[in-house]
């Protein structure tokens, strides 16, 4: 089951929050989002420190798990982050973190003139194809 | 090294949409036209090219990155053929030669030998040596390459427009930012 989905620049700003499936609403969702980041960016920081030999980004960080939620990540070269939580039994979602990068944020996002960058972003294509796309995933009702 | 970069570049360019070159072509000499119409000074032309190549280099980064799914670079050599067999070949259906090394191998010459921009084109005298007509093409590259963490200086050396042989760019590489730490998080 797909709870949220968080998607960050490179700056850090939250350009994208959108939840599903969710009972229980955050009281501040302003302030998750910059602990999210935060603490992403203190764990991938982490990561490449403690790791005895280079880390090789496509075998870093993908996700971690607890025993309430599992949260997929996915870091693309030029520092856009896209972020889900999900049950903890989902499956890897990586490979649909990255189709939602290629097919969707930049065809709908990066190509659309009129989005600004550093912003939220509002536009209706995308927030549709998203929708329509992880509707369809077997994991976002499971 | 160049033989994979080769391959992976035309069948990146097979994937891509493509559109008519000419209007292509045409479009961007409407465009610098007009530039040279608004705002006279001719260093202001190729300035504001280059900012709005910039512009564009931002964005066509992520589509860059997407669609060849390519991997980080280990070194700027290896940036420089990506640039010029795979950027290139994306974007324009053209390669250019990655020539004339520094010892630090910080800096670079882009030969295009064949640049679509300037198909059709011939500069009046009074403009040659002044205006780089392609100039739009070191924003792009400045613009991209910023989007992944190297911050470079692209500017035009020749250009085959103004009685040189071949289109030329230099870019060197200034510095490279180290996973940016944003305002507030350190």
């Amino acid at each position: 089951m797909i709870f949220n989905i968080y998607i960050f620049n490179k700056e850090g700003v939250c350009i994208y929050f959108e939840e599903w499936n969710k009972k229980k609403g955050s009281a501040n969702t302003a302030e998750d989002q910059k602990l999210l980041f935060g603490m992403l960016y203190s764990l991938k920081a982490f990561i490449s420190t403690s790791s005895p030999k280079p880390i090789d980004p496509k075998t870093g960080f993908h996700c971690y798990k607890t025993s309430s939620y599992k949260l997929h990540f996915y870091e693309t070269l030029s520092g856009t982050k896209f972020i889900i939580m999900t049950d903890p039994n989902t499956p890897d979602l990586r490979e649909d973190l990255k189709k939602i990068y290629s097919n969707i944020f930049v065809e709908y996002v990066i190509k659309n003139p009129v989005y600004q960058p550093n912003t939220a972003i509002k536009c209706d294509m995308f927030i549709n194809h998203l929708n329509a796309y992880l509707k369809q995933t077997p994991a976002f009702n499971n | 090294m160049n033989k994979k970069y080769d391959k992976l570049g035309s069948d990146v360019f097979n994937k891509v949409e493509k559109i008519n070159s000419e209007l292509f072509t045409l479009t961007y000499g409407a465009l610098v036209t007009q530039l040279i119409k608004d705002y006279e000074d001719i260093e202001q032309v190729n300035i504001k090219l280059e900012q709005m190549g910039y512009n564009i280099g931002i964005r066509l980064i992520e589509e860059f990155l997407a669609k060849s799914g390519i991997g980080r670079c280990t070194d700027f050599t290896e940036t420089a053929e990506v640039i010029a067999k795979v950027g290139f070949k994306m974007f324009l259906g053209v390669t250019c030669q990655v020539t004339d090394w520094d010892t630090e191998k910080k800096e670079f010459h882009l030969i295009i030998d064949d640049n679509p921009l300037s198909d059709f084109v011939e500069l009046p005298d009074h403009l040659k040596h002044k205006l780089y007509y392609s100039n739009i093409l070191c924003g792009v590259i400045r613009g991209a390459l910023e989007m992944v963490q190297m911050k470079v200086k692209c500017t035009f050396v020749k250009c085959s427009l103004s009685d040189d042989n071949t289109c030329s760019i230099k870019v060197v590489l200034e510095e490279v930012l180290s996973d940016l730490v944003p305002v507030g998080y350190d």
